[in-house]
């Protein structure tokens, strides 16, 4: 082309292509400061601030900040929303890649769609409505899940009730629900690994689990990556499933960070302290994230 | 050892046969190349010598024990792919090792045997790149290294030349042909060039549509090819194919081209025929001679020779070779005749009647 413009975007010459692009990108932008870049900022604002909602608010400085390390239901609510996210990662990532390689062989393609749809349907249905559901199935007394375990002999559980067990059973919630995602993914990943490696990996004589490690995982690391980056920011922020399930409890067992930040914010009113464990939750996610992409130097592969 | 055989190896994916019965035997040490255009079943058959295939019917002995039931590691067969198909997570050292570990060879052995085939293949600097860090060609090497560590039976080669340059195709052709010589194991090699069939070739195994067309050296397909499909497949440009009518005359049986021009053939058949001529066998005569006529469409001139194309006046075309020279009018009216030994004739069916090399004379008149 060679046209390469030196002057100015607003020089008289460029002038007319530079507003004609900002007006095609107005949209978006509009999007962007209204929905992302003014709640950010205007939590990062009420972090330094008392703020009821009823009066105006006053500043305080780092109060809300100093406070977090002598809350010890932050602490709590932090170590079950890690504790999940780990969990949830493994079990979604995990298991969504095991059925991702069991549903990628050979098999009756009715039957390979079939069971696709169906690992991959909780996925459409509303998280409420699941939540909902499991309620029922977690039941002490009349639940189902405890029938079937009373047939081979297991006690009733108590699946919602107990404080060592309830984490768990949100846990397989929301394994259940989004395991079938991550399964997805996994198999487009798959899919996009040229057979010629399990071909070259047949004549080395290398078969079932160890294929399976050295080749399959080693090639689908960077959708592994992937899928653990969206689920661990997806799990940080976990919030409606419990409020259905548990509803935090039995006690704080349960409260996740995202439920704390809402009740501290509009249980309690106190937006500024609500603000301070928001960013704190960012700056998790951001810190976690990071370390990820770091550390995926050492095991994610590119072609 | 690796001797190959294959009896009536049949294959069919779902209800589409692509291989239909095929018999071959090659004997150990021997280079064998499977020609033939896309989709011939020519990589089909490779597979299934690999064992990455199951065959439908039939048996594969390698030193007359069936292996239609071994893995690929089993038959200790070694295999080239036109992908290279290198882990692109190892380095070219550890790609060349991971087989040799899954057999459990020892560390030294299997760092002696890396050592000796990177030596080999000059890519001793090279070992501890990754793929993504090498060249077409230099993949190409370590993949072939890859091969050679195993110290297979058979080495199988699938298109390995294809993904690289012309330069450098020519280059690796010339290392493979020394590689052989070096290691001595049986090789089969699948291509869907000619030139790289005739070059590498101690046998070419002609296949067309899942069946063998024809085995022979190079030499033989080239000089004695059993059908039309042969004669047109091998040798570059094409060879020409001029529909004749044999016929009964006092001359005996014979062929009449244009300008009264014939060429008798003892042993064929009365009835239609193809007559098969090289172009480098085609020359151009004098005004009102010659067997052919044709108006020149287009001449290429490549420098030591040139290739003539010709259309006859019943749209057959003609390709000549001729030692460069002063270039036609265009349009030209030109007339070919050919040396009467070096024809092919071809029955209704297709199929080599015989050359004329014993029997055949041209005749102007």
């Amino acid at each position: 082309m060679g046209d390469v413009k030196t002057a100015g975007w607003f020089a008289p010459q460029n002038r007319k292509e530079t507003i004609a692009g900002l007006l095609f990108v107005l949209p978006a932008l509009i999007g962007f400061v209204t929905f992302v870049a003014g709640p950010m900022i205007a939590t990062l604002v009420i972090s330094l601030m008392k703020y009821d909602l009823f009066s105006a608010p006053t500043f305080v400085g780092l109060k809300n900040f100093q406070r977090m390390f002598v809350d010890p239901r932050l602490w709590k609510a932090f170590g079950n929303t890690a504790t999940f996210a780990v969990f949830a990662v493994l079990g979604n990532v995990g298991l969504g890649v095991v059925l991702a390689v069991l549903l990628n062989r050979r098999m009756p393609k009715a039957l390979q769609y079939i069971y696709r749809a169906a690992y991959f349907f909780p996925s459409l249905v509303g998280l409420i409505f699941v939540a909902v559901l499991w309620q029922f199935m977690f039941q002490r007394d009349i639940g189902i899940i405890n029938y079937y375990l009373g047939k081979i002999g297991i006690g009733p559980v108590s699946w919602l009730s107990s404080p060592q067990v309830a984490l768990i059973s949100v846990i397989i919630l929301d394994v259940w629900k989004n395991v079938g995602f991550a399964m997805l993914i996994a198999i487009a990943g798959l899919q996009s690994i040229s057979t010629d490696y399990y071909d070259a990996a047949r004549v080395d004589g290398a078969r079932g689990w160890r294929t399976f490690w050295q080749i399959t995982v080693p090639l689908l690391s960077p959708t592994i990556l992937f899928l653990i980056t969206m689920n661990t920011i997806g799990a940080f922020k976990v919030f409606e499933s419990i409020v259905v399930l548990t509803n935090g409890g039995p006690g704080d067992a349960t409260r996740s960070l995202v439920m704390y930040i809402y009740e501290q914010g509009f249980k309690s009113f106190n937006m500024g302290y609500a603000s301070a464990i928001s960013l704190l939750l960012l700056g998790v996610i951001v810190i976690i994230t990071t370390i990820q992409f770091v550390l995926s130097k050492r095991w994610t592969f590119y072609e | 050892m690796g001797v190959l055989r294959l009896e009536n190896v049949r294959k069919s994916f779902g209800a589409v046969p692509v291989i239909h019965g095929v018999d071959l035997e090659i004997p150990s040490g021997e280079f064998v190349v499977f020609v033939g255009p896309s989709g011939c079943g020519k990589s089909t058959l490779l597979r299934i010598i690999a064992g990455l295939e199951p065959v439908t019917a039939g048996q594969i002995k390698l030193d007359g024990i069936v292996v239609n039931n071994l893995e690929p590691a089993e038959r200790r067969v070694a295999m080239v792919f036109q992908s290279y198909a290198l882990y692109p997570h190892m380095t070219a050292r550890k790609n060349m090792a991971f087989g040799l570990k899954i057999a459990g060879l020892s560390k030294h052995d299997i760092e002696t045997r890396i050592a000796d085939a990177a030596r080999a293949l000059q890519i001793e600097q090279l070992l501890d790149r990754i793929p993504k860090d090498l060249s077409g060609g230099q993949r190409q090497r370590v993949a072939i290294g890859r091969a050679i560590v195993r110290e297979p039976q058979l080495f199988l080669f699938d298109e390995p030349l294809s993904n690289l340059d012309a330069a450098l195709r020519v280059q690796t052709r010339i290392e493979i042909a020394k590689l052989h010589k070096l290691v001595d194991s049986t090789m089969i090699y699948v291509t869907h060039d000619q030139v790289e069939a005739m070059t590498l070739a101690d046998r070419i195994v002609v296949m067309n549509s899942g069946r063998v067309e024809q085995v022979g050296t190079p030499l033989e397909l080239y000089r004695q090819p059993r059908n039309l499909f042969v004669a047109g497949f091998i040798g570059s440009p094409m060879m020409n194919f001029l529909p004749v009518d044999i016929v009964e005359s006092p001359r005996g049986r014979s062929a009449v081209g244009a300008n009264g021009a014939a060429i008798s053939f003892a042993g064929a058949p009365v009835g239609p025929a193809t007559l098969g001529i090289r172009p480098e066998n085609l020359s151009v005569a004098a005004d009102g001679q010659g067997f052919i006529a044709g108006t020149l469409v287009l001449e290429e001139h490549l420098g030591e020779h040139r290739l003539i194309h010709a259309v006859a006046a019943d749209g057959t075309e003609l390709i000549a070779k001729l030692p460069d020279g002063p270039a036609y009018p265009a349009d030209a009216n030109l007339h070919f005749t050919f040396d009467p030994r070096h024809t092919h004739l071809f029955g209704a069916d297709g199929v080599r009647i015989g050359s004329t090399q014993e029997q055949g004379t041209l005749e102007h008149a």
